[in-house]
């Protein structure tokens, strides 16, 4: 395993040196057509595909502006990867890789923003953070869905997470090593499996805005438990702790 | 068993599939990761990592937000 996310911030003597020296190597993109070639490089990461396709589905079921953040945040991302290929490239060239480390190492590790914990978080700081989701869950839960108020509270939340997660990890942690042939190709399998399971229970509805008994989705089998406000508390709770999870990877 | 029941039954087994992997991973049982060191690993990368929060935070837009 590789310990990653170490005590070295943006300021900090080596940092600021390798951030130097990368930049002094890889040459800015000029013109429309080298910019296009960088996000077009930054695309080809699985995770920005799969944010173009739900941003692509998220417009044809009816909400175009969460298409719009989704496909901005996914082309952010595309350009930060190709910049990071480009960069790790240019160094590769310039440096010899028994000094410099593997350019997949230089991209897998970015600069972090944050001061990271070497341990969980305190007792009291728990309470406290799992008193505000609480007080946070009641309050938005007790408006209806789609309404002004539950989506100023959603999208306050996410994008606070979303910069925060920008910035990196706030903890150091252990980085797996690369798994087995048949551990990601069956994670790989289920998380696909499930994917073309709600994609085929959307295709066979009437239109994609009119749900369909015959071929539920796992919005329309949710919609009974997120009509009433404890339902909606309790789906509200069950989201907070899923971002605090993934906050914590 | 009708089309409804047919939908709702894939979406158990996955869960079943799911947990069931998890479970196999906790235990040693099989060659396979835990779910938490598949996100750890996805999420090395900047690109993983906000990706994934960006997933977490469509989730809540998708079923709350107008």
């Amino acid at each position: 395993m590789a310990r990653l996310g170490s005590d070295r911030r943006p300021g900090s003597t080596s940092a600021s040196h390798q951030a130097q020296a990368t930049t002094a190597l890889a040459p800015a993109p000029h013109g429309l057509a080298e910019r296009v070639v960088v996000i077009a490089s930054g695309v080809r990461q699985p995770i920005v595909a799969i944010l173009i396709l739900i941003s692509f589905f998220t417009v044809l079921s009816g909400k175009p502006l969460d298409g719009l953040l989704l496909v901005t945040v996914a082309m952010a991302l595309a350009w930060d990867a190709g910049m990071n290929s480009r960069q790790a490239a240019a160094k590769a060239l310039a440096v010899p890789a028994a000094q410099s480390g593997s350019p997949a190492e230089a991209h897998a590790a970015p600069p972090v923003a944050w001061r990271l914990r070497s341990r969980p978080p305190r007792l009291r700081l728990v309470a406290v953070g799992s008193a505000a989701a609480v007080v946070y869950a009641l309050t938005f839960g007790s408006f209806t869905r789609y309404s002004w108020p539950a989506t100023a509270g959603v999208v306050g939340l996410g994008a606070s997470v979303v910069v925060v997660g920008w910035g990196g990890p706030t903890r150091q942690r252990q980085i797996p090593a690369k798994f087995t042939r048949i551990g990601a190709l069956t994670w790989g399998t289920l998380f696909v499996g499930a994917s073309l399971w709600e994609l085929t229970a959307l295709l066979m509805q009437p239109n994609i805005e009119t749900s369909s008994y015959a071929h539920p989705t796992i919005s329309t089998l949710t919609d009974p438990l997120l009509a009433s406000a404890p339902g909606r508390f309790i789906a509200l709770l069950g989201w907070i702790a899923l971002g605090a999870y993934l906050a914590e990877r | 068993m009708n089309s409804h029941d047919v939908t709702v039954t894939g979406f158990l087994v996955l869960l079943a599939a799911l947990v069931g992997t998890e479970i196999a991973g906790r235990t040693g049982r099989a060659p396979v990761p835990t779910f938490s060191h598949v996100m750890t690993r996805i999420m090395r990368t900047r690109t993983g990592r906000v990706g994934m929060l960006v997933a977490w935070a469509w989730l809540g837009l998708h079923f709350f937000a107008k």
